[in-house]
């Protein structure tokens, strides 16, 4: 099972549409955000600490609907907090399945088993559950015995009923590269769908500052994971952003290919930085000092190699040029050529 | 600007108790982006005498007129406050952020591990 043919046309169409309209910022992922409350309280999660009253507060599913109508981006990811102890959480996907949104629902799964009876299998719909790891390593970066194999559980029930499903990685530092491998061995196992995998981001709200990547090591780590890949490996990943990862190209970063939104409004400058809010998603493009971000313009971005920033730039240079679409020609079809 | 000497603005200080009454615009400014990059409920009071608590989501600082915008504790709504209607910020609520439950984890698991290899 790979990503539906629709899901491929969709972004293909809406990527070539930004082009030929000569849209130079447009969102491609919208981060959707609609609690922070969450059921785990993980090392490297700069999320979830607030006080209680934020954590209670929640988005309805008609400002879910309206950013999404807003901002136009073709998939939506729910991240969090824990999306499924969000009450209405079923009719907020319904409705963004409804204006045709592909969308992923990130979740650490612990819910994920008695929740399903709330959806529908669709095409238009991944539960994309958080793994980093084999066992050991996963529930010690959720910081709780036991999740992992709750999470396998779900994955396999989920997959039985025909959701579609994915896994979600964040690897800090000290990760085995052998024992990452032999997780994607397991995950493909399981049957999911494909696999996301990132570096961690060095929040300054997580708990735990001292297990993050820097940039060589993340490199370092992703080419020894990703070199002599294996066939049965799929990731569910512009394979631009994976030699990204690799240190086979260098970009820089897109923030706004993956806009957040969450109970504060429009998050400046994006997903994991937290530089104040606007209530528009127009404002947030227009207002926004984008050039006092990225690689080399700011020190929070200094060791940042994280999907929700760069691979919309791999996404940007498959559709900039031949040598582009090449490249992702060549990258899919011949991963370990280089 | 802080009444206590000994706080310092070094990156992951715990402001947890802190009262900052700002007596520049300089200060001003920088009392409220910590107000803003703290991870639990402060307490304003404004000049007019009013007490508002709450957490403190957004500023903007561009002029002509410069604001916060915080949600109130156990309130309804968003509450907008001029920067030139601060009079002090006090770190009233617990800083959610400040982490120990690592640490709490790793010394948990070591002591399990210690106790399950001495077995």
């Amino acid at each position: 099972m790979s990503v539906p043919l629709s899901q491929m046309y969709t972004v293909v169409k809406y990527v070539l549409t930004q082009k030929v309209k000569g849209v130079k910022r447009y969102p491609l992922v919208l981060m959707l955000e609609p609690l922070f409350r969450c059921n785990l309280a993980c090392a490297g999660c700069g999320k979830i600490q607030y006080p209680d009253h934020i954590l209670d507060r929640r988005l309805a599913p008609e400002q879910c609907w309206a950013v999404a109508d807003e901002c136009g981006a073709p998939i939506v990811s729910i991240p969090g907090g824990e999306p499924l102890i969000h009450p209405e959480m079923p009719k907020i996907v319904w409705g963004l399945i409804q204006r045709k949104k592909y969308v992923y629902l990130c979740t650490n799964a612990i819910l994920l088993e008695r929740k399903l009876d709330d959806y529908t299998p669709s095409k238009y719909l991944t539960f994309s559950v958080h793994m980093d790891g084999l066992q050991e390593e996963h529930d010690l970066a959720v910081c709780r015995d036991g999740v992992y194999d709750v999470a396998v559980r779900a994955i396999q029930a989920a997959l039985q009923r025909g959701f579609r499903v994915t896994t979600n990685t964040t690897l800090f530092n000290g990760a085995d590269p052998e024992r990452v491998r032999a997780f994607f061995d397991e995950m493909m196992a399981l049957g999911v769908e494909g696999m996301m995998i990132s570096p961690g981001y060095s929040y300054e709200k997580a708990p735990d500052q001292k297990s993050f990547l820097k940039r060589d090591r993340t490199r370092e780590l992703f080419s020894r994971l990703l070199t002599n890949r294996k066939p049965n490996w799929r990731f569910n990943q512009s394979p631009l952003f994976l030699e990204f990862l690799m240190g086979k190209r260098d970009y820089q970063c897109t923030p706004w290919g993956n806009p957040t939104y969450n109970i504060f409004g429009w998050q400046k400058p994006c997903y994991l930085l937290q530089d104040g809010y606007v209530s528009t998603f127009q404002a947030l493009l227009n207002d926004t000092e984008w050039e006092n971000y990225g690689t080399g313009r700011n020190e929070k971005c200094a060791e940042c190699m994280v999907h929700c920033g760069y691979e919309a730039s791999a996404v940007e240079e498959t559709f900039s040029s031949w040598s582009g679409f090449a490249g992702t020609v060549r990258a899919t079809l011949f991963p370990n050529a280089i | 600007m802080l009444n206590d000497p000994q706080h310092s603005e070094r990156r992951g200080e715990n402001f947890e108790g802190a009262i900052l009454c700002p007596g520049t615009q300089e200060e001003l400014a920088k009392a409220v982006d910590l107000a803003f990059d703290y991870r639990g409920d402060v307490t304003i009071e404004l000049i007019s005498g009013e007490r508002v608590e709450g957490y403190v989501f957004n500023r903007v600082a561009s002029q002509p007129k410069a604001y916060l915008e915080l949600f109130p504790k156990g309130r309804p709504g968003i509450r907008m406050v001029g920067y030139d209607e601060v009079a002090s910020i006090t770190f009233s609520g617990e800083d959610t952020a400040f982490g120990k439950s690592w640490d709490i984890w790793i010394t948990k698991k070591q002591g399990e591990e210690k106790k399950a290899s001495s077995k």
